[in-house]
Formats: C-alpha cells, structure tokens, sequence
C-alpha cells in the first residue's frame, strides 16, 4: 500500500513539474493598505456599541475619514477611506414623532478613572453598561446616572455589549489569547455562560441572550434562552456557514449576520418567534440593488442599518430602517453609523456629531467640551435617553474617552 | 495579557509574504493574481490581528487563509464557467503534457479543492496531514481528492494512468 502511494506521488509530482517556478517581478503587496482595509473591516464586523469602535478606530461619519486612529500599538497607521453619501431622498423618511428638544449631555462619574467608554444602554435609560482603563475592574454598571458597580469581566478586553431594564449585562472576554467566553453580571456577580469560544451581543427584557459560539472566523449564531440555559445554534439555511446573532427583540425575534463562510462579507439575517429565519433583502439605493445590508438594531416590529454598496474602489453606506411585518425598506433622511432606533422610529447615530433623526428633522445632539469624535452606544425605547462616549486627543498621541448620557424631553 | 500590535503583525508580513505570495503563485500560476490573493489575505489576517492572540502556529493559519481565499475565487469562477459554458469540460489536450501553460489549463479545469489539493501535495511538498490540516479536512478526503484530482488530470493531458488512481475513501 505504502509503495504504491509512493509511486502515485512520484508521477504526481512529475505531472505537475512544469508548474513549477517562482513569482517573476517586483511583488505588489501593499501592507499599509492592507492594514487600512483590515482595519475598517474590524470595525464593521463589530456591533454597534462594540467598545472596539473607540478603543480601536472612530469613524466620523461626515468627514468620511479615520479621526481617531489608537491607541494601543504605536506604529501609525494609514488613514482608511469610509465613503458616507448624504441621502438626497428625504421624501422616503419614515413617519415619526417631532424630534427630542431640551437634549442635555453629562459625564457619566467613574470614581476618579480618567478614561472610560459606555458600551451598552437599556432600553428604559436607566441602566448603562461601561469600559474602565487603567484600574483593576474593568467594566462598570451605572443606573440612574450613579455607579451601581465595578465587576470584573474576565480575560482580555472584557466588556458587556448590552443591558436590560433589569440591569443584567452581557459580554465577553478573550480567557485565552484566541478563545472568547460569553459572561452574564446579574445579582451583583459576573458568570460564564454555557459553551466555549462563545460571545454574547444582546440579552432582552426576558432575559433570552444571543449572540454566537465557535472559533473566530468559523462562529455561528446562538442563543441562551435564559442565564443558565445551554447554548443553541440557530439555524442556517442551506450553504451558510458562518454568522453572528447581534440582536434580540422583546418579542423574540433575532437580528444577526451571516455569510457562506468566513472569506465573505455578511449580510443581515433574522430569526422569527415562530422559529423560522429568512435572509432580509436588499434595499435598493439609487435605482440599483445594494451589495449587503448590515442590520445595526432591533427593536418589536424594525430593524434598522446600513446599505452596503460596493464600489471599484470604494465602499458607499446608506442608511435604512426594515419593517419586519411586511419586509419593506424606508431610508433614512441621513446616513448615520450606527443606526439606533427607537421605538418611535427615532434613530440615534453619528454624523458630523451625534444626532437624533425624527423623520426628516435632525436633532444635534450637544457636545461634550473639548471632545473631538463621538460614538453612540445606545438609544432608550422612548428615544429620549442617549448614551455614548466621546474621543479627544490627548498631549503624546493618547487618545481619552468620556462616557456620556444625553436626556431629552 | 499581551495583544498581538501592529508592530508584531508587520515583523510577521516581512518575515512570511515571500512564501505566501510563492504559495499563492504556484496555487494560481499568475504573478499578478497571486498578489491579489496575499493582498486580501494580509487583509483579512490584519482584521483579525487583535483577536488572533497567540495562536499557536500563526503561519499555518495565513495559509488556510490563503488557501481560503483562492477557493473562494476560483469557486466563483469555476460556477460562472461550468455554467455560462454548458459543455462541462474541453476534449483531452494534443499538446505536450510538460508545458506549463497547458498543464495550468487542465488543472484549472478541475474543481477548486482538487486543485488546491494538488498544488498543495506535489508543488508545495506539503505532507497529507498538512494539507488536511489547511483545507480543513480529513486525511481521507485529502487521499481521494488527489487521486480524483490526478485521474482527472491525465485524462485531460492525455497521459495514460498506469495504476488504478481512484481509491474508494470519500468523506
């Protein structure tokens, strides 16, 4: 037997002889581009309210480029190109209330920590959920605008991506450098959820969690029916192999990403209560079919994000709220990154600040002195609680973090 | 703990794109194409940087990379072929089996994974456990895929198969 593989190999190799040879000519890889298009792409493949928006990049929205680029590695790095075209279709702007007025920004207290970030707010405007740097609790639990607590979320770049009204917060951390663990805080106590190379995105009202279990770059979505339940996968449709659960409704229904496997961009998928899923469509922008569509919140009935249009050398966003009931496309008045929307169908998100779309009304959020670049976190259910974090650079190329909450009436 | 910089990822491009944009050219046979392949995966190999931590064999996991990215494209473009040709594959070739160009042509013809395979065992000298390895699959599937793979090449150079190729394992 072993002979005969060996000569098999022989005359293989043989065959394939004259294919033989190296690269002629000067290579064309080009690292910093490489790096620039890596690095926008770890922004995308991140929920909005992902503390890596900020820790990692921030994009404003408006001026179309890199503001912030960090932090933790010194090498510079080139600036990406993020291509944002203002809509020119007002018309197609949902029906909603007239916009928050009296909007009033406030740093979150962080018992003297100079930098910190809010990653995730609840839908009454309660409770938020942060990052702390420099200190050995490294997340923090605000309600009511005052420290609630300090936990610690194991392993590297622990954090919580999202909170309930009843103040349970879900999260992950990498416990080994390739390994991520889902984590619940509830009662005062942070624990692991069930499963290995797991990560939680989002946890509703009644406590069901979703998010996505398997090795990076092979996970596929997954839900936790309660703290202690075991995982589940959701299910793929046929040729799908690769997908992230990044939502979660009060009623049940599930907003996520998927893609026939790692190589590919994702694109949004949703699961009903009723236990079935379907691929959403693609809106249509400007006469033509959009590449992708990114959902980037739910809430009952809407799910709202951007159009993905891919261009030769370039890559366009519009931004769009889908009414799930009857699978139908609205666009926003303005392209905002991320979009959050609200039971109102108000959406908060960033433009040239951070901003509160009613409609065709675009309300500017205030800014916070002295910060150069805002990202949202979250939106309440009524659109009047706003949470967020800002970015300055600081004296040595550090770059601070604030974290903010904007009340309206 | 310590997270892979950007320092560390540009130490690792400069120490490994020769061989990846090698593997890249023997897998396609394009000097042109095989750089679009190490471009998107030194891409998707940033992407992940941060979360890649120390895995332990990092080379290894930027050639199923690689790999990934090549099937990926020639998945495409085999699908757009078979079906834009009808005719599933061309007459046997007359031409000299040992010139490059045809035996690119014909290896070309068959299916994605057979051709990494091949390419992967007898140009990059890489054992059959490797290759499972970066395909992401059994040494059996490996096994059968090569001997498919051969099989179906000779049969397209016209090269007369002395022994029986095809084993039976099929995953």
């Amino acid at each position: 037997m072993r002979g005969e593989d060996e000569m098999t190999d022989e005359r293989a190799v043989r065959l394939l002889r004259p294919l033989r040879g190296e690269p002629e000519g000067p290579a064309r890889i080009d690292v910093p581009r490489a790096m620039a298009e890596g690095r926008r792409r770890r922004v995308v493949r991140r929920w909005s309210g992902g503390v890596a928006l900020v820790a990692l990049t921030s994009v404003t929205a408006g001026g179309g480029t890199l503001a912030v680029s960090a932090l933790r590695d010194g090498t510079p790095v080139p600036v990406p190109t993020v291509v944002v075209t203002a809509s020119v279709t007002p018309s197609a702007a949902p029906a909603a209330p007239a916009g928050p007025t009296g909007c009033r920004v406030t740093r979150l207290p962080t018992g003297g920590v100079t930098k910190a970030l809010v990653t995730a707010g609840d839908p009454s405007g309660r409770y938020q959920t942060g990052r702390l740097y420099g200190t050995s609790a490294n997340t923090i639990v605000w309600r009511d605008g005052k420290i609630l607590a300090r936990p610690v979320v194991p392993g590297g770049d622990g954090r919580f991506a999202d909170v309930n009204r009843s103040g349970v917060a879900v999260g992950s951390g990498f416990v080994t450098d390739d390994r991520q663990q889902a984590f619940i805080y509830r009662n005062g106590r942070v624990t692991a959820l069930d499963g290995s190379h797991t990560f939680a995105n989002a946890i509703n009202d009644a406590g069901v969690i979703v998010g996505a279990v398997g090795e990076s770059g092979a996970e596929v979505p997954a839900r936790w029916n309660s703290a202690g339940a075991r995982v589940s996968r959701l299910p793929l449709p046929a040729g799908i192999t690769v997908g992230t659960a990044g939502g979660i409704a009060e009623d049940g229904t599930v907003v996520g990403t998927v893609s026939p496997d790692e190589t590919g961009l994702g694109s949004g998928y949703l699961w009903l209560p009723d236990g079935t899923g379907r691929p959403m469509p693609m809106p249509m922008v400007d006469g033509r079919k959009a590449d992708f569509f990114w959902p980037e919140s739910i809430i009952d009935g809407w799910v709202a994000g951007r159009a993905v249009i891919e261009e030769k050398d370039s890559r366009a966003f519009r931004s769009f709220r889908y009414r799930i009931a009857d699978g139908t496309y609205e666009e926003l008045s303005r392209t905002v990154i991320p979009a959050l929307i609200a039971e109102n169908g108000w959406v908060a998100g960033g433009y040239d600040q951070l901003v509160v779309l009613a409609g065709d009304e675009m309300v500017k959020l205030p800014r916070y002195p002295e910060a150069d670049d805002y990202q949202v976190s979250s939106i309440s259910a009524d659109g009047r609680v706003i949470s967020g974090s800002s970015s300055s650079l600081l004296p040595g190329d550090q770059v601070g973090n604030d974290p903010l909450v904007w009340t309206c009436k | 703990m310590p997270e892979r910089t950007d320092r560390d990822y540009l130490a690792f491009v400069h120490a490994r794109v020769a061989e990846l944009r090698r593997t890249a050219y023997l897998l396609c046979g394009d000097p042109h194409q095989a750089d679009d392949f190490v471009q998107e995966t030194l891409t998707k190999l940033y992407a992940r940087w941060p979360r890649i931590g120390r895995v332990e064999n990092v080379d290894a996991y930027v050639h199923t990379m690689l790999v990934r990215v090549f099937l990926d494209d020639r998945r495409r473009g085999w699908w757009k072929v078979r079906l834009l040709s009808g005719a599933p594959e061309p007459p046997p070739s007359d031409r000299n089996p040992e010139d490059g160009p045809v035996v690119r042509a014909a290896l070309a013809q068959l299916p994605p994974r057979q051709q990494a395979v091949l390419v992967l065992r007898y140009l990059c000298d890489k054992p059959v456990r490797e290759v499972a390895d970066l395909l992401r699959c059994s040494e059996g599937t490996v096994k059968s895929q090569t001997a498919h793979g051969l099989t179906r090449l000779r049969g397209l150079l016209g090269v007369p198969a002395l022994a029986p190729a095809v084993s039976g394992e099929e995953r």
